[in-house]
């Protein structure tokens, strides 16, 4: 039975009668079945004989899962191209975007059709020509708009379409200018010239009345009936206007917010957040030079100037105090809350948190900034620190020079001369007379290998190694040279 | 070998929205929900390094507009909110929308929203799936305190909502399709793994081509009801014990009732991911703790006194440079010696230690008589809590249900003598027996019944007790491993797909051949604990790669609460009552 299972395991050892059990369970089952049976049929006596054997027992099923829990990755597949070392992807994500817009687009083609339209309109009726007749003259001038926009026949017509009430002598029919539907006077809606002119070219022609863009977010307010005294006022006031249905309104109230919407100006907090945006990013700019060049200063080196680092400095701190006094000025603000009702309790909350939020996103880039921006260092530092390094320099020089002379020491006695040379006026490849003797009748390029390969075999035993890697790079030029002149040497003579 | 890390998932999603909208003022716009969802792993303070100034709710209205802000809107497409953003976009508050929603979002919905948006502020529409608490990188929760109705079914919503969760733990980890098991004697869990199949299956973008993939994952759905005792115990690790003991909710721990607690303590925030102490010692017992949190101690002495010598000014640069990590370290300290010194306080004061010996005992060993005078004593101390009385009362209950000597209405005599349990509470041992006794339950939970678990019973026993109190085992341990030897019978927890062919021969055969799974998700309906949290965690330390998460992250009180509201109307007539006095 036992030897049926393969993929057998250590550690599922009976501590009996020392069989290879292939899982915990197996083991269980055996251990049971088998060694428990034989000493005692009781539970008593089962207790009694695992005292005596406790210790043995602990030992391995204090052992047994431990081994058999330590890894669990041999019941996972483990991915083919182990993506262990790679960090979690981003989960899955679907958009809609450009579903999204393709709807958007659908629905507001067909508005912007509908107030192109009336815009043309509007345009026409508006136009202050001379031979255009005025609102005062009423018979001419309703002859003009009716050749713009035809009237509908209004014989037919008997109830109001947008109140549904009956027309009658007290509720007489209006037509509406723009779309040319019957409507009764209540149902009207008075477009100013003015108005009307803005929304034609709003980045020209500015609001009249003195309303600020802010406060006048309704068209309606100003042209409807309904909301009487401001529109009688303003029929009175001998101002030009339109009738218009509601419909129609609708769209052009439409248009009327989204200039709006536009047209918003900024709240002082975006401004002042610009700056410090701007100033950041010159940090960001400016403070990797400075850091490189504090550190350059530091180890004595003589890239850059104390001058230079302070002129640095001055600019970082002219950004840091900016921020800054900013986001302070910011902080400012919020208790401020211009522009908002005091009773608008939810938005002067969001206000403020704003604010507080920008400034401590401020003074979190000013602790990075403060941490690791280190100060310039004194002229004494900067002295020292270049001194040290002339010292170290030398030092290193002076080892140098005697790990050569021990080198050279042990170098056959050949070469003695040249080495001699060295340690007078440092290291300086000599040319071996013989071998230019031999080397006369050669090629001159032959010549040149020649000499150079010399050369770094004297290198090689004077531990120059960046000299014998630049030397080298030569005799690879020059064996190029030398094949590219034979090849050429065959082709010719070939030729010939 | 572990890379699927559930907190890296929506962390990465907030991150990739967040970029998006490039380098402008952004407000993020959350509903409830999806505002617990980002404050699980992202620290306020690190979102505001972002240029993320704002943080809103959809559902608070009327605001004055700021045009110049980026609104990104991470929100749950619930109708709710796609009719606030409908709002929203008629009279917009921001200049752009870049909406993101946690889950499936409808065509419809899609449309009404472009009608919507007059001013053409939105910019992106997008589903990124994070749709679910991330407590930690392998544990997960829905937060529904409440699964069950009543007689134990789902509710539409709350159905909907769970596998919207599912989904989502999937997909963010970019698994496209799954094995789904349940637990057969389950109702609720086979409508849900028929629900999460079906709309697995129903997303085309994201089914896979090849359904007999090697690399699979499982889904394992089981019912809280089958292992109702887990909740019930008194736990030793650091996170289950502050959870049983203080409560932690969405990482926020209330202290307020400490005593002399000072005013910056009152609420802390315990999240692994800032909090490198917290970190190390989720897992560690109550004994490890009180060790590292000395050493913790020693080091901040450590720090604190060459904080304090400051003589020049080489010693100001590095105070300065080192004092935000001193900041750090000090607020850690504080906040951990509180809540450790409170724990040992509560453990002294209610005289935990007897009675969670004794729990493991009745869970694990188990001698009648044995128990019954432990619970007997206990009962007639004065420092033992009602509350832990009822959790003995409440093991009892089903540990011998069927026991020929039950002796429970004389423990619960006796408790009532010497103490005034809430009837609340004598309510709950009858509901628990509703809800988790041998009626309904399918699993050995105290290893009493087949001669091969009172061997496994015995042998734990003779492991030499390492610690008496972290003998019990969860069930769901057991189970997964159990699945992962391909032990776990297909009568008991079938697989969703399978289920048409029920062939005999076939669904041995497969037992017989053990797929290996590429990782584990499992679901608890009702409610996971932390002591199953660390029993998986334990196991993915070991290589294993599983996840665990639940309806809700419960201790024994929530527990109580959830029982109670799942009874059946006989018994809860006047428990609702009493719950909803107590929930107001």
């Amino acid at each position: 039975m036992l030897q049926a299972v393969g993929d057998v395991r250590e550690g599922f050892i009976c501590p009996q009668c020392h069989q290879d059990m292939s899982t915990m369970e197996m083991l269980q089952v055996h251990f049971q079945d088998i060694h428990m049976k034989q000493s005692s049929s009781t539970v008593k006596g089962l207790f009694s004989f695992a005292k005596q054997k406790i210790k043995s027992v602990q030992d391995n099923f204090t052992n047994i899962p431990n081994e058999q829990t330590n890894n669990y990755a041999q019941y996972f597949s483990s991915d083919q191209n182990d993506s262990s070392s790679k960090p979690q992807q981003i989960g899955y994500i679907r958009s809609y975007t450009d579903r999204f817009k393709k709807e958007r687009k659908a629905q507001h083609d067909q508005i912007s059709i509908e107030t192109t339209r009336l815009l043309l309109r509007i345009e026409k009726l508006i136009s202050t020509g001379e031979n255009i007749p005025k609102n005062a003259n009423t018979k001419e001038r309703r002859k003009y708009e009716q050749d713009i926009v035809e009237w509908i026949d209004d014989t037919k017509v008997t109830l109001c379409p947008s109140c549904a009430k009956s027309f009658s002598l007290s509720r007489r029919k209006h037509h509406c200018r723009l779309d040319g539907f019957v409507i009764c006077d209540p149902c009207s809606r008075f477009l100013l010239f003015s108005k009307a002119r803005y929304l034609i070219e709003p980045s020209t022609s500015s609001l009249p009345n003195g309303l600020s863009l802010q406060h006048s977010n309704s068209l309606t307010s100003l042209n409807s009936t309904t909301a009487d005294d401001s529109a009688c006022k303003d029929r009175t006031n001998n101002e030009d206007y339109l009738r218009i249905c509601l419909s129609c309104q609708k769209v052009l109230q439409r248009r009327y917010d989204q200039i709006c919407f536009k047209n918003t100006q900024r709240d002082e907090v975006f401004v002042c957040y610009e700056k410090i945006v701007e100033a950041k990013k010159i940090l960001d700019e400016i403070h990797p030079t400075y850091s490189t060049m504090i550190e350059s200063l530091l180890i004595g080196d003589t890239k850059y100037q104390i001058v230079d680092a302070q002129k640095l400095y001055r600019q970082l701190s002219t950004c840091y105090d900016k921020i800054d006094s900013t986001s302070k000025y910011i902080s400012k603000l919020a208790d401020s809350c211009l522009n908002i009702d005091e009773d608008d309790t939810q938005s002067i909350i969001r206000y403020s948190a704003l604010c507080r939020n920008m400034r401590m996103y401020a003074i979190h880039v000013l602790q990075n900034f403060a941490i690791s921006t280190r100060r310039v260092p004194s002229e004494d530092d900067v002295k020292r620190a270049r001194e040290e390094r002339k010292r170290l320099i030398e030092e290193r020089i002076e080892s140098e020079r005697a790990a050569k002379a021990e080198l050279a020491s042990r170098i056959p006695l050949t070469d003695s001369p040249a080495v001699k040379k060295k340690e007078v006026s440092g290291w300086r490849p000599t040319i071996d007379r013989n071998l230019l003797v031999q080397a006369q009748e050669l090629n001159p390029l032959v010549q040149q290998v020649y000499q150079v390969t010399e050369y770094i075999r004297q290198a090689q035993i004077a531990g120059r190694l960046d000299e014998v890697e630049s030397l080298k790079l030569n005799l690879k030029e020059l064996e190029q040279a030398l094949n590219n002149a034979q090849q050429q040497e065959n082709v010719s003579t070939f030729d010939s | 070998m572990t890379n699927i890390n559930l907190i890296e998932a929506v962390r990465s999603y907030i991150n990739r929205m967040i970029e998006d909208c490039g380098p402008t003022i952004k407000g993020l716009v959350m509903d409830k929900e999806t505002a617990s969802i980002v404050s699980m792993v992202y620290a306020q303070s690190e979102i505001l390094q972002k240029e993320v100034f704002l943080f809103e709710r959809i559902d608070i209205p009327g605001q004055k507009s700021l045009k110049h802000l980026t609104a990104i809107c991470f929100l749950r497409p619930t109708e709710e909110n796609i009719q606030s953003l409908v709002r929203e976009l008629h009279d917009p508050k921001y200049g752009s929308y870049f909406i993101y929603f946690t889950n499936f979002v409808e065509l419809n919905d899609i449309k009404s929203l472009a009608e919507a948006d007059e001013f053409e502020c939105v910019r992106v529409v997008q589903e990124y799936y994070a749709d679910y608490l991330a407590i930690n990188p392998h544990l997960y929760s829905l937060n529904i305190p409440s699964t069950y109705q009543k007689n134990y079914e789902w509710n539409d919503n709350l159905l909907r909502r769970t596998v919207q969760g599912l989904v989502s733990v999937l997909l963010a980890l970019r698994k496209k399709s799954a094995t789904i098991r349940y637990q057969k004697s389950s109702n609720m869990s086979r409508t849900l793994a028929d629900k999460l199949s079906s709309t697995l299956k129903r997303q085309v973008d994201f089914t896979a081509s090849n359904p007999n993939d090697i690399n699979q994952t499982i889904v394992l759905i089981i019912d809280r009801r089958e292992d109702a005792i887990t909740p019930l115990l008194n736990q030793w690790t650091y996170q289950a014990m502050v959870h049983e003991l203080i409560g932690i909710k969405n990482n926020r721990v209330s202290l307020s009732h400490v005593p002399d607690i000072t005013k910056e303590l009152e609420e802390v925030i315990m999240n692994a991911e800032y909090d490198e102490f917290y970190a190390n010692n989720l897992y560690s017992n109550f004994g490890e703790i009180a060790t590292n949190i000395k050493v913790l101690m020693e080091h901040f002495q450590e720090k604190h006194k060459s904080q304090s010598k400051i003589e020049s000014i080489g010693d100001m640069k590095t105070f300065i440079e080192n004092y935000p990590q001193f900041k750090k370290l000090s607020g850690t300290v504080s906040k951990h010696v509180t809540i450790v010194s409170e724990l040992s306080r509560l453990v002294g004061l209610y005289n935990l230690l007897e009675v969670s010996e004794t729990e493991q005992h009745l869970v694990c060993q188990g001698d009648h008589n044995d128990v019954v005078q432990k619970i007997k004593r206990l009962i007639k101390n004065d420092k033992v809590r009602d509350l832990d009385i009822l959790r003995l009362l409440a093991l009892y209950a089903l540990r011998y249900e069927r026991h020929a000597s039950n002796e429970l209405n004389t423990l619960k005599y006796e408790a009532q003598k010497h103490r005034k349990l809430p009837e609340k509470y004598i309510q709950f041992i009858q509901a628990l027996l509703e809800y988790g006794g041998l009626k309904f339950r399918q699993a050995d939970l105290f290893n009493t019944q087949t001669p091969m678990a009172i061997t496994r019973q015995f042998i734990r026993g003779l492991r030499g007790v390492d610690n008496v109190y972290a003998q019990h085992v969860p069930l769901i341990k057991d189970l997964i491993d159990q699945l992962l030897r391909g032990k776990l019978k297909d009568t008991s927890y079938p697989n969703v797909n399978a289920k048409d062919q029920v062939n005999q021969q076939s669904s041995s055969q497969l037992q017989g051949q053990i797929i290996k799974p590429s990782e584990i998700i499992v679901y608890v309906i009702g409610g996971v604990t932390y002591e199953e949290s660390y029993h998986i965690q334990q196991m993915n330390k070991q290589s294993a790669r599983i996840i665990v998460g639940g309806s809700y992250m419960h201790n024994f009180p929530s527990f109580i609460d959830e029982v109670l509201f799942a009874a059946p109307s006989s018994l809860s007539a006047a428990s609702t009552e009493l719950l909803s006095s107590k929930r107001r």
